[in-house]
């Protein structure tokens, strides 16, 4: 259920061949912008053009990397689910937190509590988001 | 031969890939970015016919087959929805089983009578005439729930009152996600042998609702077969803090009541039948404690969850005039009935949640709201009412998880 969704091995292939094809090109333009501005013609006005190729290229590459990202990081059918509950001494206060366990409701009465024997309950079910 | 003026770019580009060194690889990099410098590189000399016949070419094939470029793509997205559906039901169709088996202790193999329940649906009463129409269809749910839990006890002999309720609503889910992923893929299928373009608009348009709420679906299921609490169910969570240590007995079908007092007000305080999942009917219950106490209710309050604006706070707590209950409409309409004909003020104590958060087991935030929802009713109490009156507070949602 919590397993992370696979990305097919054509589709992972398909985003790292693309990013450095994407990539390459965007080298291959600034070296052309560096090239043309050196040359004996140099022209501004094209090796910004070559610059601006680069730029985009670069853009792509940086979009198709992020994107092969998301992919492998979107979880399955059922997002992971920290469930506590929280037992509770209503005399003493004193407080259990544990994960869920089957069974387990609010407001049900427990067994004794360790600090003053009284009857305890679950005051509390709720998930933590995971990574807070 | 054709000679088509350049745009400035690529003839400067033309001038520019003469003069430079790799110039294979860089008109490599123009063709690639820009179809119609293929003409322009060297080797193809002055060549400005090539240009004029790729340029009307893409033309052409925008023209005539943009919009089956556009259906394609759309088809594309369906069908990478239609997969994730099909997932989504297959695991929930595998969960049901799994946890009739456990829980349920059937005799038999429950397979296929899951998969004949799957099938399942129900057809809504005629609207032609809209008279008596919510009568007509508090019926028809009537007997689905009943025929639902009849289908359910009969597979699972060895369940208890409260895991019949859980393996119920598991049921619902499952015939819910079923539903859902039948209807889009009729539309996919449809699109795909029309090539309409409108036919796969259709379920295009909403397609990120429809997946919002399979998935929200999906993740209920697994709360109904631990019996976790459900965002849906604070409302019950607020009538379960009021109703803490009082004596309560079944008022109606699946709806528990206890009698107080607060601050010298006579309090009724209603929610479903808990731990197991059950929403019961509250407009009965009301109804009842109204006629028995021949309409003399100063206020009636209703608490429930609500789904959130984009950009709103979940766990935040508002008010409003009305009364709060969602699903088929049919208890809000019997409350509104009952209320309007005994001049029955009626207001709404509601907890901001997402769709998601709705189905998925409680937040932290949401719980610690319905605390505070608790002290929000305790001080509209005492502003709305006078000492001596007497009070309705009806807890709405799934009570799963909660006494």
């Amino acid at each position: 259920m919590a397993e992370p969704r696979k990305v097919s091995p054509m589709m992972l292939v398909f985003y790292i061949v693309g990013a450095l094809i994407v990539l390459l090109i965007a080298i291959i333009s600034i070296y052309a912008a560096y090239a043309v501005f050196r040359s004996s013609q140099a022209s501004i006005e094209d090796a910004g053009y070559f610059l601006l190729i680069a730029t985009v290229m670069l853009i792509l590459s940086a979009y198709l990397m992020g994107a092969m990202r998301r992919r492998t990081t979107i979880v399955s059918v059922v997002i992971p689910q920290d469930v506590l509950s929280i037992e509770e001494c209503a005399k003493c206060s004193f407080k259990n937190v544990r994960a869920f366990m089957r069974g387990d409701y609010v407001f049900k009465t427990l067994g004794k509590c360790p600090r003053c024997s009284e009857p305890m309950s679950i005051a509390a079910i709720y998930r933590e988001e995971r990574g807070k | 031969m054709l000679a088509v003026p350049l745009p400035r770019p690529y003839e400067s580009l033309t001038n520019l890939i003469a003069g430079i060194p790799f110039v294979y690889l860089k008109s490599l990099v123009m063709s690639f970015l820009f179809p119609f410098a293929l003409a322009q590189i060297p080797f193809l000399g002055d060549s400005g016919w090539l240009q004029f016949v790729v340029w009307v070419l893409l033309f052409l094939i925008f023209i005539l087959y943009g919009q089956r470029i556009q259906i394609f793509s759309m088809l594309r997205e369906v069908e990478a929805a239609i997969r994730r559906l099909e997932a989504l039901k297959n695991e929930v169709r595998a969960l049901t089983i799994g946890a009739i088996k456990e829980m349920g202790k059937p005799v038999e193999d429950p397979t296929g009578k899951i998969d004949q329940i799957l099938e399942f649906f129900t057809i809504p009463p005629v609207q032609l005439d809209p008279m008596g129409i919510v009568r007509k269809l508090e019926h028809i749910l009537d007997v689905r729930d009943q025929r639902f839990k009849d289908d359910v006890r009969r597979i699972t002999p060895g369940a208890d009152e409260a895991v019949l309720n859980n393996l119920t609503n598991l049921l619902e889910a499952a015939v819910s996600l079923n539903y859902v992923y039948k209807q889009v893929r009729h539309f996919y299928l449809l699109g795909k042998r029309t090539s309409s373009f409108f036919v796969v608009l259709q379920i295009q348009m909403i397609l990120p609702q429809v997946m919002m709420e399979a998935e929200a679906v999906a993740s209920a299921a697994k709360a109904f077969i631990l019996g976790q609490p459900l965002g849906d169910g604070v409302g019950a969570l607020v009538a379960a803090h009021l109703m803490r240590n009082k004596t309560a007995h079944e008022i109606a079908k699946d709806i528990v009541m206890t009698e107080s007092e607060f601050e010298g007000r006579r309090l009724f305080v209603m929610k479903a039948k808990g731990p197991g999942a059950a929403v019961g009917k509250p407009s009965d219950a009301i109804n009842r404690i109204v006629e028995e106490n021949g309409g003399k209710i100063s206020l009636i309050v209703t608490v429930d969850a609500q789904v959130k604006l984009e950009g709103e706070k979940t766990g935040s707590i508002a008010e409003a005039t009305g009364v709060a209950i969602g699903g088929y409409g049919v208890d809000k309409f019997k409350i509104e009935e009952t209320a309007s004909r005994l001049k029955v003020p009626v207001v709404a104590v509601l907890i901001k949640l997402s769709n998601i958060e709705a189905l998925t087991p409680m937040k932290r935030e949401v719980f610690e709201a319905a605390t505070s929802a608790v002290e929000r009713i305790k001080g509209l109490l005492r502003e709305r009412t006078r000492t001596g009156d007497s009070v309705i507070v009806a807890g709405i949602g799934n009570t799963v998880g909660i006494m």
